[in-house]
């Protein structure tokens, strides 16, 4: 992990170098691959959403100001805002995402996306536990996804989500109580 | 039957997936680096180019300009007017706090935070936590401003002074003070000079009161107390460890 100082230089760097955004790229595709899975327990959904992060990072990262806290809270933000978005899209279909004709054709990525989904039914447990926290409203999911499974601290959440302290505080308790009641069924 | 700590426990130690698709990573990386090789910003406004050009595209400028007048208009109905208005989150909290059944839960006990969280149908889920713990959700109806308690939820501390207490040091003292660092109280005081004089294990028991089903529940959980001291002053933080709850009980009397 780079120290803050170290990341602030190469977030300024990738403004206008593509190897510090490549190098930027490398640090975070990791974790926000693996948030985007941990939310959605779909390969296909989390490949999409972490492209567009990346792709929104790259087209933003000029007005991107250091605040002095990792680029990573931000790269989480996007994807939050992409996996919410993609979940009111499949709502709206009402049916699952078909593959589309690019996709087909990319014979390569399908085989990976199948590979990993043997590998990703081993997870028994967690896609037990992933069946009832999307049955609970969005809001509850992203605070306890981050909380639990990225090991994020309050504040952390709270920036993640641009939400107050208090207010994430109250969804991990109330959400925590749905998810139990959840659990029970 | 599950409990809260039981459902905490499998969310902390559930084996995640750890999956990183390779091909995807290096093709989406080539990607974004050809990308960034192709990026130019917009180097025109097309009004401005137009009105200032030589050769001016009157129709252009027409429909350029009825776009911005269209622009304002909706920026005028839609954030301009309603922001002028009461918002529908303010409505409900002042319904809840004037509502007396919530007034009478909340006596002896200041409010420390308040959440205002929409559902369906013109019903907004407002959460009450007091500082001594207590949290109190209703439901309001925006359209009529009926308020509906539906969860109580109190924190009850057991044993006494007389008992003999036990302390939490090591490692297991770090995780609660991290916990409790976590609270903006907690940590203003610490910035104040502050010092962390003990760290206690304390037996709590939840009770919570669905009021919409008439259930309740009663959970025993090991909590931990950090009493802190500051120019002869003690202040008292309840710490759940397991839910990162920090409850500042400094202005209740200590059983």
């Amino acid at each position: 992990m780079l120290s803050l100082e170290a990341e602030k230089n190469l977030v300024e760097r990738a403004k206008t170098s593509p190897e510090a955004f490549g190098e930027l790229f490398d640090l975070y595709y990791r974790p926000i691959f693996g948030y985007a899975l941990r939310r959605t327990a779909d390969l296909e959904t989390a490949r999409d959403v972490t492209s567009v992060v990346f792709f929104q990072a790259l087209r933003q990262i000029r007005k991107y100001e250091w605040r002095g806290i990792s680029i990573s809270h931000w790269l989480y933000r996007i994807a939050n805002r992409e996996i919410v978005d993609s979940h009111k899209r499949r709502s709206r279909m009402g049916f699952p995402r078909g593959e589309s004709e690019s996709e087909e054709s990319n014979r390569g990525l399908r085989d990976e996306i199948a590979l990993a989904a043997s590998e990703m039914k081993r997870n028994e447990e967690f896609l037990d536990l992933h069946a009832c926290l999307v049955r609970l409203p969005l809001r509850y999911q992203e605070t306890i996804t981050l909380r639990y499974f990225e090991d994020k601290d309050i504040r952390e959440v709270a920036v993640i989500l641009g939400k107050p302290e208090g207010t994430v505080k109250s969804l991990l308790h109330r959400g925590i109580e749905k998810l139990r009641k959840m659990m029970e069924l | 039957m599950i409990t809260r700590k039981e459902a905490i426990k499998r969310l902390e130690s559930v084996s995640l997936p750890d999956i990183v698709l390779e091909d995807h990573r290096r093709e989406l990386r080539a990607s974004l680096l050809a990308e960034y090789g192709r990026r130019r910003l917009p180097a025109r406004t097309m009004l401005l180019s137009q009105i200032w050009s030589s050769t001016r595209n009157w129709k252009t400028i027409a429909v350029t300009s009825a776009v911005w007048v269209v622009i304002a208009v909706v920026i005028t109905l839609l954030v301009i007017i309603p922001a002028s208005l009461p918002s529908s989150t303010a409505m409900a909290i002042d319904a809840v706090m004037a509502d007396s059944q919530v007034r009478a839960f909340m006596v002896g006990d200041e409010m420390e935070s308040i959440t205002v969280m929409p559902t369906e149908g013109g019903v907004l889920e407002v959460m009450v936590e007091g500082r001594g713990g207590a949290i109190i959700i209703a439901s309001v109806n925006v359209r009529n401003g009926t308020v509906t308690i539906t969860e109580i939820t109190y924190i009850a501390m057991l044993g006494s002074i007389f008992e003999p207490e036990e302390r939490i040091t090591g490692d297991a003292a770090d995780k609660v003070i991290a916990v409790a660092s976590t609270d903006r109280e907690f940590r203003q005081l610490l910035d104040k000079g502050a010092v962390v004089d003990k760290v206690v294990a304390i037996q709590t028991i939840v009770s919570r009161r669905h009021t919409d089903t008439g259930e309740t529940t009663e959970e025993r959980e090991r909590w931990a107390m950090v009493t802190m001291a500051l120019d002869g002053k003690q202040w008292y933080f309840l710490v759940d460890p397991l839910g990162s709850r920090v409850i500042n009980r400094s202005t209740i009397p200590i059983p």
